[in-house]
């Protein structure tokens, strides 16, 4: 009895649905190695970001912010402390102005100093209005004043001769 | 199906851990600010702190002032004849518009007080030398007196006085 051959069609058959079925194979397999390694890859990340988390709370009290608070304090004392210093008012130089440049036949009756305006004013009397002049040209001759003035000169009963006067200090 | 979700998770771990990273990295930053300044802090002699603490409090301290400027005069045989605070007033700064910007508590504040005494002439050159040198800042910045006689005088000080908060 003569053999029946078989057909090409069928041949190619079987051998389509292999190869799809190792190409299925073979996408499956990669499919989950990939899941594998993107899980595995999840996992190493998680690790990572759990250490990180720990290294920032550890810093985080390491770095006291009492301490942190302290530190500013001291260090803006410090630059406010400099800068009071630099504009720390003193007016012992008035009184030894005056008590250096006064003329002795002169004397004043009252002082009022402003040292944010650097004005003094004074009320004086002396023996003439030459000695006003005289005492005038002195104060504004000495090189820490920037103005020195007079007003209200009046001759007294006795002969003296009283005045105002305002001196302006660099 | 697993990966698409799993991948979306991903990313926002990196995500997370990026701004972690970047935090961590600005945190080492200041970490070696702060050693530096505390470095500093501690070469600092402790009695020094103290003295700058003094010198300018952490309050207002009036009550502290009254005695202080009552131990003064009584030192030089002044009378103190009143002395009276006025209103603290608050630190405040100067824009570079001219507007004054609210108390910056960085800035000092500053106490106003006037004092009235009655001293002989020199008495009253040494509690004003006494001022000048005073730890605690004491900044004279109105001085009025007339003559008198018995050689007395009566002397109006405006005082400024200087605090941290």
């Amino acid at each position: 009895m003569p053999k029946k051959v078989s057909s090409g069609m069928e041949y190619y058959k079987n051998e389509g649905l292999g190869a799809l079925l190792r190409l299925s194979l073979i996408l499956f397999i990669l499919a989950s190695v990939l899941t594998g390694l993107l899980f595995a890859y999840k996992g190493l990340l998680a690790r990572q970001l759990d250490q990180q988390r720990q290294i920032l709370s550890d810093l985080q009290v390491q770095f006291e912010p009492s301490l942190v608070a302290q530190l500013e304090h001291v260090a803006s004392t410090i630059t406010n402390a400099k800068m009071l210093l630099n504009k720390h008012l003193f007016i012992t130089p008035v009184f030894n102005f005056l008590e250096k440049h006064t003329l002795p036949d002169v004397s004043f009756s009252s002082f009022n100093y402003s040292a944010d305006k650097k004005t003094l004013t004074l009320n004086g009397e002396a023996p003439s209005y030459t000695e006003i002049s005289a005492q005038i040209k002195t104060f504004q001759n000495q090189q820490e004043v920037a103005a020195a003035s007079f007003a209200n000169t009046a001759l007294r009963d006795a002969g003296s001769v009283v005045f105002n006067t305002i001196i302006n200090f660099k | 199906m697993t990966a698409r979700p799993m991948w979306d998770e991903i990313s926002v771990l990196r995500a997370e851990s990026k701004v972690i990273a970047d935090n961590l990295a600005q945190l080492k930053e200041v970490e070696a600010l702060r050693d530096q300044l505390l470095n500093t802090y501690n070469s600092i002699p402790k009695s020094d702190i103290a003295r700058l603490e003094e010198f300018l409090p952490a309050k207002a301290g009036t009550e502290d002032l009254l005695v202080s400027m009552e131990n003064f005069t009584k030192a030089l045989g002044i009378q103190l004849k009143n002395i009276n605070f006025s209103a603290v007033s608050s630190a405040v700064q100067t824009l570079p518009d001219g507007t004054l910007a609210p108390a910056d508590p960085k800035l000092y504040s500053t106490v106003n007080y006037n004092l009235t005494v009655s001293a002989s002439y020199e008495a009253f050159r040494a509690l004003i030398d006494v001022f000048e040198k005073n730890l605690r800042l004491v900044d004279v910045s109105d001085v009025t007196f007339t003559s008198a006689d018995g050689g007395t005088y009566g002397f109006a000080l405006k005082v400024k006085s200087y605090y941290q908060k």
